[in-house]
């Protein structure tokens, strides 16, 4: 049988018409599933705002330390006249400025960092909170935690031979706790010697 | 889907027409339904819509926080004109000028007085940048100040270019052969600091940098350096009594090593990290 | 045809001769990022190691592999000798000296940069020369199947182009558009800058011009596996092809729609807006579509074979089928793992999904298990398969191909299902060493250790097969090997939709395609300011 299968005469075995009724059947049941997963993604994006970061903004990188808003007394968590939080990382080889940073549980939270040499990431363990850090732009993500405690964030892209030991902590206390800290407690509480 | 009987413009433009259909449909999720419900005060304008998705909004602007005064750590700007100027010193005038500098760097920097540092193969720009920080104060140190203040930065260059070629200190290259023991298998915990680092604390490897085995712009070469300057360096940036580091990286690690870790690790690095071998 | 045999087989023997060391290369490289002692563990030996592994397992040998392939198809399918074949060898070496010219600085530890050499990070320069020495080769190729593939079909007017070879051309113009992105990245942004005549580097350009050949050149490498899963598979398994129009339908796809989905790699990325991200997100999940047409062509077609064999009932095919033969075993071992690769894809391209798992382990676990599974699987069952018809020497056993392939398969799911489940459990990627004393990190231990057994496996099976074609090579020369023969469709159509045997048509559509998705997001950095980033280098280049 194997061979008559080789053989020209056996063309035909299968109607053409089956082959493409079934091809056709198979391509719109898989278009369906597609389209169902895409659906998701729009829902979630519209509904649960679950969407990629989008404002893009640049900056010099290799004047962060003389001025603007990524200076070194300008870092870490701050509470904006409306009551949410920035918190402003400084990705670099191989620290995160600050290292640590205290944010209140259950409030907007905009993440905004900035490299002054080379690419980096992060991602704040066990969140979905996760971006890249690349040198002229500043990267502006938001995030709610839920829930209190410590979160490691490693650096999550190459940026150099130390990369593997590069990261920061964000602790995340209850708001109540929040308010009472003063502003160079929000960095100071955590990991100093 | 038969080969052979369509009209090539019928399947030519049904398939014109599903891409321009899929195109449009992605464009009008991505930009006029999706970024609609990106705004945190609520929805966007279709106008609002459009300049979120293609990204012209900005946030850095018009953020209200209250900005704390600027505390400058240094006003060098590794820009290629400053690597140029403090490349560029010529070693032989900066022979002359460093006689009065090798009073202490050199004849005492060995001897009675541990925490000034030797300069003696030291790289050019860090030299550069540690006169210029002291000439703006982002440095404090007593005679350092007047000093630097008295020479320009075409004397700084020479004076790097000079030291740069003595022998000392080893060249910082970021090293290029492969060694062992250099990771967390490492029993010493010396080692691993230096090598390693510590990812728990965050603390990134001393010789990612510093070297042997790293390169970063501005961070000296530390091995065979004095075991006191070192220490007391450390100490500084951990108080924060030193904050001419650009970026704060120094500042940020050292406040996270303990007193003996930093003892151990000058200690180390100005044997010469021969013995860790 | 006796050169022509002699260049494939050249292609393909620089091909795997980089690809045992490879892999020797990612189990050390396993070890280093266990708990296991291992020699030399120096993170800086592992970035270098890493550097190397990467660009050989991504631009040398697949490379090399796919231009030996489609040569021998050239040949082959189109019964004629390869025309321009003196350009061929001028491309062969040229991609040797390449190869040899970027490998060299990452030997020296001078370029540790990664395959992916994100600037403003630079390497050496002999690195970027060396990558567009490899590119410039390859182009002699695109060409010339661009050329045999017009000569085969000005001298056989209206009639259908076979299907190997019109596919590898797909590939090859595929591949000829994709590489344009990575090489204006190189030429125009870094070269510039590591030989000295530039000092910054707009970071955010850069990462959107190599965006634009980091996802098509996954279809560059698969595609070679799908052309062996339509013509080749079904000749071996002894039945025939369930429909030679959705193979052309799906690499026609495949052409339009690679390159216009570049940007989902670049998702959680500053430099650009929501807008042009959901786009390039929306045309992924039309990518995904020729994949999946092929798994039901192929399962069909295996079905037929099946039953042709007298496999009767709902699944008694499966075990009709002739699993003694490489090119049938190797494409079933492929779809099983195309099904959790694939998922895996389904994943990464969803946005909230892949906020979960940017950058950790899983993405390296994903690409692994899909290039290094699915794909390479299937190079080695072409492998097997030209051999014989390249050396004009039998292949010493089939017995031992197959124990091959089954352990490479099983290597492969050793090692990435538990790098996956590291991934999803946060284990950020890239990293040369993880300090197990952490609470966190010893969690995943087992499944680093895992891993390493995987990659054991892996490593014995590229032994095997190496030594399998190499034992082969020199093996007393047979009677006669019989000519490769591609598979007939169930259907063989007389003649083709012009529309499935040509390219200009979709050559217009994906250059349109590639205007409308990237026009703005790349157009975009010329109007913004202030983002230039200076250059970094991991090692000191400037004299003291």
């Amino acid at each position: 049988m194997a061979e008559l299968l080789n053989n020209e005469g056996a063309s035909g075995l299968i109607p053409e018409e089956t082959v493409e009724r079934t091809e056709r059947r198979w391509l719109f049941a898989m278009a369906t599933v597609l389209g169902l997963m895409l659906a998701v993604v729009v829902f979630t994006g519209v509904t649960q705002m679950m969407n990629p970061l989008s404002d893009v903004e640049t900056i010099n990188p290799a004047t962060l330390h003389l001025q603007g808003e990524f200076v070194e007394s300008n870092l870490g968590t701050a509470v904006e006249t409306d009551g949410s939080i920035t918190l402003r990382f400084l990705a670099e080889q191989y620290t995160f400025v600050p290292q640590c940073a205290v944010v209140p549980a259950g409030t907007l939270i905009r993440f905004r960092l900035t490299s002054p040499d080379v690419t980096h990431g992060f991602f704040v363990g066990t969140t979905n909170t996760n971006a890249m850090v690349v040198p002229g732009y500043v990267t502006n993500v938001m995030a709610r935690f839920e829930h209190p405690g410590t979160y490691t964030m490693p650096c999550d892209e190459f940026c150099g031979f130390g990369h593997h030991a590069m990261a920061a902590s964000v602790v995340v206390v209850p708001k109540e706790q929040f308010t009472k800290l003063r502003p160079e407690e929000r960095i100071t509480t955590c990991g100093a010697q | 889907m038969s080969a052979g009987n369509g009209s090539g413009r019928s399947w030519g433009f049904f398939a014109v027409a599903m891409l321009t259909g899929v195109v449009a449909l992605s464009f009008g999720f991505g930009f006029v339904l999706l970024p609609k419900y990106q705004g945190t005060q609520g929805p966007y304008s279709a106008k609002d819509s459009l300049y979120h998705a293609l990204g012209l909004h900005t946030h850095g602007k018009e953020l209200g926080s209250v900005q704390p005064p600027l505390k400058v750590p240094t006003y060098i700007v590794w820009t290629d004109a400053t690597i140029r100027q403090a490349m560029g010193g010529d070693a032989k005038r900066g022979e002359f000028i460093a006689l009065n500098c090798n009073a202490c760097h050199v004849e005492q920097a060995k001897s009675t007085e541990p925490w000034i540092p030797i300069l003696a193969g030291l790289d050019r720009l860090v030299t550069y940048k540690q006169l210029d920080d002291f000439r703006s104060g982002t440095r404090l140190s007593g005679p350092m100040s007047a000093i630097a203040q008295s020479l320009t930065p075409q004397d700084y260059a020479d004076v790097a270019a000079y030291y740069a070629s003595q022998p000392g200190m080893p060249e910082n290259t970021g090293e290029r052969m492969p060694h062992s023991h250099r990771t967390y298998r490492n029993p010493d915990p010396l080692q691993r600091l230096i090598f390693a680092g510590d990812p728990k604390r965050g603390i990134a490897a001393c010789a990612s940098c510093h070297g042997p085995g790293g390169y970063l712009i501005g961070a000296p070469a530390l091995t065979n350096q004095n075991a006191a300057y070192l220490g007391q360096q450390l100490q500084a940036f951990a108080q924060g009594t030193r904050a001419n580091d650009m970026n704060m990286p120094m500042r940020t690690i050292a406040r996270l090593l303990t007193p003996e870790e930093m003892k151990s690790l000058a200690s180390a690095y100005a044997k010469g990290l021969a013995e860790l071998q | 045809m006796e050169r022509s045999r002699l260049l494939s087989l050249a292609h393909l023997w620089a091909a795997f001769l980089c690809f045992l060391p490879a892999t020797g290369l990612g189990l050390w490289q396993l070890l280093m990022r266990s708990p296991l002692p291992v020699p030399v563990d120096d993170p800086n030996a592992y970035y270098a190691s890493l550097t190397a592994h990467g660009s050989i397992m991504a631009y040398v040998f697949p490379t090399l592999f796919i231009m030996g392939f489609g040569y021998a198809i050239a040949v082959s399918a189109l019964g004629r000798p390869l025309r321009g074949e003196n350009w061929a060898w001028a491309g062969f070496v040229l991609c040797v000296v390449g190869s040899l010219m970027a490998l060299a600085p990452i030997a020296g530890g001078r370029s540790s940069i990664l395959y992916t050499f994100y600037p403003p990070m630079v390497g050496n320069v002999w690195y970027y020369l060396g990558v567009a020495v490899v590119i410039i080769g390859s182009y002699f190729w695109v060409a010339l199947m661009l050329i045999n593939f017009a000569a085969w079909k000005r001298e056989n007017p209206g009639k259908p182009v076979p299907l190997a070879m019109f596919a590898i051309t797909t590939c090859a113009l595929l591949w000829g558009w994709t590489a344009l992105g990575a090489t204006s990245e190189v030429v125009f942004q870094i070269l510039p800058v590591s030989l000295g005549w530039r000092h910054t580097i707009d970071a955010g350009l850069a990462r959107t011009l190599f965006s634009m050949t980091l996802h098509a050149i996954v279809y560059f490498w698969l595609i070679p596996a799908y052309v062996a899963f339509y013509t080749l598979m079904p000749q071996a398994a002894g039945g025939r092809l369930y429909s030679d129009t959705m193979g052309r339908i799906a690499f026609v796809l495949f052409l339009v729609f690679s390159i216009p989905v570049g940007m989902h790699h670049l998702f959680m990325d500053p430099e650009h807006g929501s807008g042009f991200k959901f786009v390039h997100s929306l045309l992924t999940f039309i990518v995904a579509l020729p994949t999946l047409l092929t798994v039901f062509t192929i399962t069909a077609t295996l079905e037929i074979a099946g039953r042709a064999r007298g496999g009767k009932g709902l699944l008694g095919w499966i075990r009709a089928l002739p699993w003694n033969e490489p090119m049938v075993l190797s494409v079933a071992l492929a779809l099983l793992l195309l099904a959790p690769g694939g998922f895996g894809g389904l994943i990464n391209m969803s946005y909230a999904m892949n906020a979960m798992i940017h950058n950790t382990s899983w993405v390296t676990a994903h690409f692994h298990l899909i290039f290094g599974g699915v794909v390479v699987i299937m190079y080695m069952a072409i492998g097997y398969e030209l051999w014989p018809r390249l050396t004009g020497r039998p292949l010493i056993t089939k017995r031992a191909a197959c124990v091959q392939l089954w352990l490479w398969f099983w290597g492969m799911l050793i090692m990435t299902v538990p790098w996956h489940i590291a991934g999803l459990m946060g284990q950020p990627r890239r990293y040369a060493i993880f300090d197990y004393t952490d609470p966190g990190v010893a969690k995943m231990a087992w499944l680093d250790i895992l891993s390493v057994v995987g990659g054991v496996i892996l490593v014995c099976s590229a032994a095997l097969f190496f030594y399998v074609l190499a034992r082969s090579s020199l093996a007393s020369a047979a009677e006669s090997i019989s000519p490769i023969r591609y598979a007939l469709a169930v259907n063989p159509p007389a003649r083709v939709h012009p529309l499935l045997n040509g390219f200009m048509f979709w050559n217009v559509l994906l250059l349109a395609l590639v205007l409308i998705t990237y026009g703005y997001p790349v157009g975009q950095f010329f109007f913004l300011h202030n983002q230039d980033a200076p250059e970094h280098s991991l090692t000191r280049e400037m004299k003291r």
